[in-house]
Parts: structure tokens; sequence; C-alpha cells
């Protein structure tokens, strides 16, 4: 996998990957962080290169791996690292970090799918209307259709001894796995939702807050 | 002609005021308020202040009703952000990209951008002059 970018995004994911087992790189093109790096996450985990120049790319492996993720402060450096990676050198998985919100479409424009934009996801929360620590979105896809979300299962919620085939979901949602504890179980309309379980659902955005509903009693 | 540019550097200002002399509608887009005057007063060149990668400043510029758009900031991956965004977006008919790093030279011409390259073009004059007169000049 190759990060580019060694901010405190590229350098957490970074962590975060190697820690998981992945085989990581970081690339970082300037000197000072990269060295602060390289202390940081280990010589073998970082290089100190563009991630946006091709012959860069190709000296790194681009061609072996299996993800590029461009994760710099600087939108169109983000662009051009992912292009490279997926129309060039045919990454199969790329991901880019979006600054500016402004420039998202402009990612999708040019191709780019897998998006990062951390201050959508805020702007999501403050526009769903719920409290920070009830819903939690994980992950939106196809511009946005589709909604992963992970909530905690409150005491007193309704939810709690009935079994999913019972309780009063929304349509266009399913409930893909429930975390118990450091178990994840792939439910069935007879699996009943506990107090302190961690459920990863899917949904449509406009049933978010039904589901808020039906799962924490809201 | 119409032509949108993007980045009013030198080459900029010079292409501008040269294309406005021959008579063709020009666009300046760059993120400084000085260009106007970096451009002069005395040939009918609009600008608009901005960066050649927002979708509103580019539809601003008129993006979408020229026959050229040039991207000449001094970050290559600027320009063929900007580049794309007005063959995609804005379906450009010519649109012509200066690249610094002449590893990004498969790249752009694989997006159909008239790509040129200073280093190379240099490159190649300066050898030119040192072995002389004789070999084909390739400055592409």
């Amino acid at each position: 996998m190759i990060v580019v970018g060694g901010g405190k995004i590229g350098y957490h994911l970074t962590k975060a990957l190697a820690e998981s087992g992945h085989e990581v790189l970081l690339l970082e093109k300037d000197p000072v962080r990269h060295r602060w790096l390289e202390e940081n996450l280990g010589a073998e985990a970082v290089m100190q290169a563009d991630g946006s120049d091709p012959s860069v790319l190709e000296k790194v492996g681009i061609r072996r791996a299996s993800v590029l993720a461009a994760v710099t402060g600087s939108d169109e450096d983000n662009i051009i690292a992912c292009q490279l990676g997926k129309q060039f050198f045919g990454t199969p998985r790329v991901v880019g970090r979006v600054n500016n919100p402004k420039n998202e479409p402009t990612f999708r424009l040019l191709g780019i799918r897998s998006i990062i934009n951390s201050t959508a996801l805020v702007y999501h929360l403050v526009e769903q209307g719920v409290g920070v620590a009830s819903v939690i979105p994980l992950l939106a896809l196809r511009e946005g259709a589709v909604e992963f979300v992970e909530l905690i299962i409150p005491a007193g919620s309704p939810a709690v001894g009935k079994q999913l085939k019972d309780l009063a979901l929304p349509t266009e949602t399913l409930i893909v796995a429930i975390i118990r504890g450091d178990r994840m179980i792939v439910p069935g309309g007879q699996d009943a939702l506990r107090e302190d379980d961690s459920v990863i659902a899917m949904t449509s955005p406009q049933n978010v807050q039904k589901l808020n509903e039906s799962l924490l009693g809201a | 002609m119409r032509v949108v540019i993007v980045g009013c550097s030198r080459v900029g200002v010079m292409l501008a005021r040269d294309l406005a002399a021959k008579g063709a509608s020009v666009t300046v887009v760059d993120p400084r308020p000085e260009s106007q005057h970096l451009l002069g007063r005395d040939v009918p060149v609009q600008t608009v202040v901005g960066t050649g990668i927002d979708l509103d400043v580019l539809e601003k510029a008129g993006a979408g009703e020229v026959e050229v758009f040039v991207a000449l900031t001094d970050r290559d991956n600027l320009n063929l952000v900007s580049a794309q965004i007005a063959k995609q977006k804005f379906q450009v008919p010519k649109v012509i990209v200066r690249i610094y790093n002449p590893e990004l030279r498969p790249f752009s011409e694989q997006l159909g951008l008239e790509t040129y390259c200073p280093t190379v073009c240099t490159t190649d004059f300066i050898s030119q002059q040192i072995s002389g007169p004789g070999g084909a000049p390739s400055c592409t």
C-alpha cells in the first residue's frame, strides 16, 4: 500500500496500517517532515519523495500496490496522485482526501470515487441533527446514496431484547453487523440486540433519523 | 477567438497581450488581485480572481464558451487538473498545458492535452548550442 502525504492523516494512517500487518510505504516530500516521520515510523516505512510524480511511483512499486491513498494537504496533488495510480498504473483501489469541500465535484469529475472529506462528515452529523455520540457515519458510497453508520445501543433502547425481525426498522435498511465485545456477528432475523452492542447498519441518508429512533429511542 | 488562460505568469501575461492584440477575447484567471495590473490597461484582457481548479471561477471566466484553454501556473498538478476540467466539464476543443516535469508528459498526453515541457525544450536548445547545428530539434 502506498500513502502519499505525511501530515497528520498520512502519519496515523500509515501507523495503523503497519500495526495491522499491512505492507505500507509513506511518501513525504518535505525533508524536515520526512526526518520526523522516519524517527516515528521507522526508515523502512517512509521515503522522501513526491508521490504525485510518476517516476517516483514507478520506483516504489506502484504496479504491485493494491491501494494508493493520497492524503496531502493539496487537492490537486491528491487528484493527480490518484489519477496516476488508477489511470496510468492500474492500481486497483485509490482513495483521495478532499481538503476544500468545494473541490469534491472535481475529484468525482476526474474519476476518483473513493473520497475522504472530513468537512462533509462533520457537516452531515450537524445536518442530521443527531447527537455526536449516537450515530457515527462510516462511509458514503455512490455519491452518498448508500450510507454505512455505526450506532451503540444504549440502556433503555426500544431495540434491546427484541429480535431483529421484529424491530421497526425503516425501509432500505440492513443491519450488516453487530459487534459485541470483541466478536463480530453477522445477524439473522432471530438475533436480538443487547445494551452496548455496536451496530453497523447500511441505509439511505433519508432514513438515518428513523434508524436512530428505532435503535436508540431518540 | 475566445481564450481562457489560467495563471498570470510571465508567459501568461505575454500570451494574453499577444492574443488580445490580434483580436482574441482573452480572460486570465489568477488568485492574485493585482493580475489586471500585470496585464496592463492598454489591451482588452479580462481577469477573474480565483484559482483555476474552482469550477465556479472557471464558469465565471467563460470556460464553457471558449475555443482555447491554456493552463500556465507554475504548478504542474494544478495545470493538469485545471486543464482536465476544461476538457471534461467545459468541453473546450483545444486545451494546452505547460508541464515542467518531463515524467508527466506521457500521462498528460494520455489525457488528450497539448503538452509543452519547457524543461525538455530548454535542454534541447542548450544542447544544440553546445554541439552546434546538425541535429533535428525535438522540443516536444
